[in-house]
């Protein structure tokens, strides 16, 4: 997938970061549509741990997105989304989500300033 | 890594004396190194080139931290990645002046 | 559900849910003062039966409304004989609905709905700062 000379290990880091912030952007709009859901448990989703420890072996692309049921005290109906909590998440994923685009932008950034010398 | 293609061009231009290219010294010699001194043009871009390896390294350091969710604070990314841009910038810009000055002298009929 | 803009469809799928839920409760808020004869039944206050959607990779689909099920057609039996559809007894036939519990399931179903538009905007960020990458 790395474009030699383009993508170094960084660019792979950011864009697996990207894949995993979508993945848990589209579990957070799930827990969201499910707050009333009987019997639903909120979904959570992981990947820096394993971002991390695929840098600490070289290679960032053999990071994985991994989705788990939150283990939170339900409620009556079996449900145990806090929509509050979700809420916040999600604003928090997407401001990431530009920090890491932004990461990704700079560098792209100063291949160009190399490439044409401006 | 972004920086390799300036390279060649250090080695071509580490005669020129960075005292030479400034304008105030037109009228003096054109062209020769400042007595050895040590602070040639070359070796301040070679300076500043270790600089920017530096700037861009700890960028990178801080931009795998955003993406693995380790970022302590937001503005530590922020402004080392707005300080490597910038430092490569100036490196580069001040390669081009370089570059042009070293032409004009190239072109300067003796 | 590996397409594109995917958080659009799970919010929209909230969306919609929630909507069916609203519209049910304006339909028995609408009806709870239907009267009718004891001899038929009364109205039958409306439930909306969800479902949370699995996708294949796990990350969730959003939700889905599975039906509507219905309350009794009991109803209460009501003493109003100045009614004209009272029977002999001058008994009528009332839904059995709480407009207090209507009132709850409608902030609740509200509150979802709003919970979901908000969703969808925060998506819809994530997406463009996604879009902006190269620029």
């Amino acid at each position: 997938m790395a474009v030699s000379g383009i993508s170094d290990g960084v660019t792979q880091a950011l864009r697996m970061a990207i894949n995993g912030i979508d993945a848990r952007q589209q579990a957070i709009a799930g827990n969201i549509a499910n707050v009333d859901t009987p019997g639903y448990l909120a979904r959570q989703v992981r990947f820096e741990d394993s971002l991390a420890q695929a840098m600490a072996d070289g290679d960032p692309t053999g990071a994985d997105v991994t989705v788990s049921q939150s283990l939170a005290a339900t409620r009556l109906n079996g449900n145990n989304v806090n929509i509050d909590f979700e809420l916040l998440a999600q604003k928090e994923n997407a401001l990431r989500q530009r920090l890491v685009v932004q990461a990704l932008n700079a560098k792209y950034a100063l291949l160009r300033t190399a490439i044409t010398g401006q | 890594m972004a920086i390799i293609p300036i390279s060649p061009v250090i080695g071509g231009i580490t005669p020129i004396s960075i005292g030479s290219i400034q304008p105030g010294n037109r009228t003096g010699q054109v062209a020769g190194d400042d007595g050895g001194s040590g602070n040639s043009f070359g070796k301040v871009l070679a300076d500043q080139l270790d600089n920017v390896a530096g700037a861009q390294a700890k960028a990178d350091n801080l931009a795998v931290k955003a993406a693995t969710g380790d970022l302590q604070s937001l503005q530590d990314y922020t402004i080392a990645s707005t300080e490597a841009q910038l430092l490569t910038q100036l490196t580069v810009q001040v390669r081009n002046k370089a570059l042009e000055a070293f032409n004009d002298i190239m072109r300067m009929q003796v | 559900m590996s397409q594109m803009f995917s958080s659009f469809a799970v919010a929209t799928s909230g969306m919609g849910a929630y909507k069916t839920w609203l519209n049910a409760v304006a339909d028995n808020i609408a009806n709870m003062d239907n009267v009718t004869s004891t001899d038929q039944p009364a109205f039958q206050e409306r439930f909306v039966q969800v479902q949370a959607v699995d996708g294949p990779d796990g990350v969730g689909d959003g939700v889905r409304v599975t039906g509507v099920q219905f309350g009794s057609a009991d109803g209460i039996i009501q003493y109003d004989p100045n009614h004209p559809l009272a029977d002999a007894n001058g008994m009528v036939r009332r839904p059995d609905v709480s407009l207090s519990d209507q009132m709850v399931y409608m902030q609740l179903a509200q509150r979802g709905y709003q919970a979901n538009v908000r969703s969808f905007e925060t998506a819809k960020e994530a997406y463009e700062s996604i879009l902006s990458i190269g620029r």
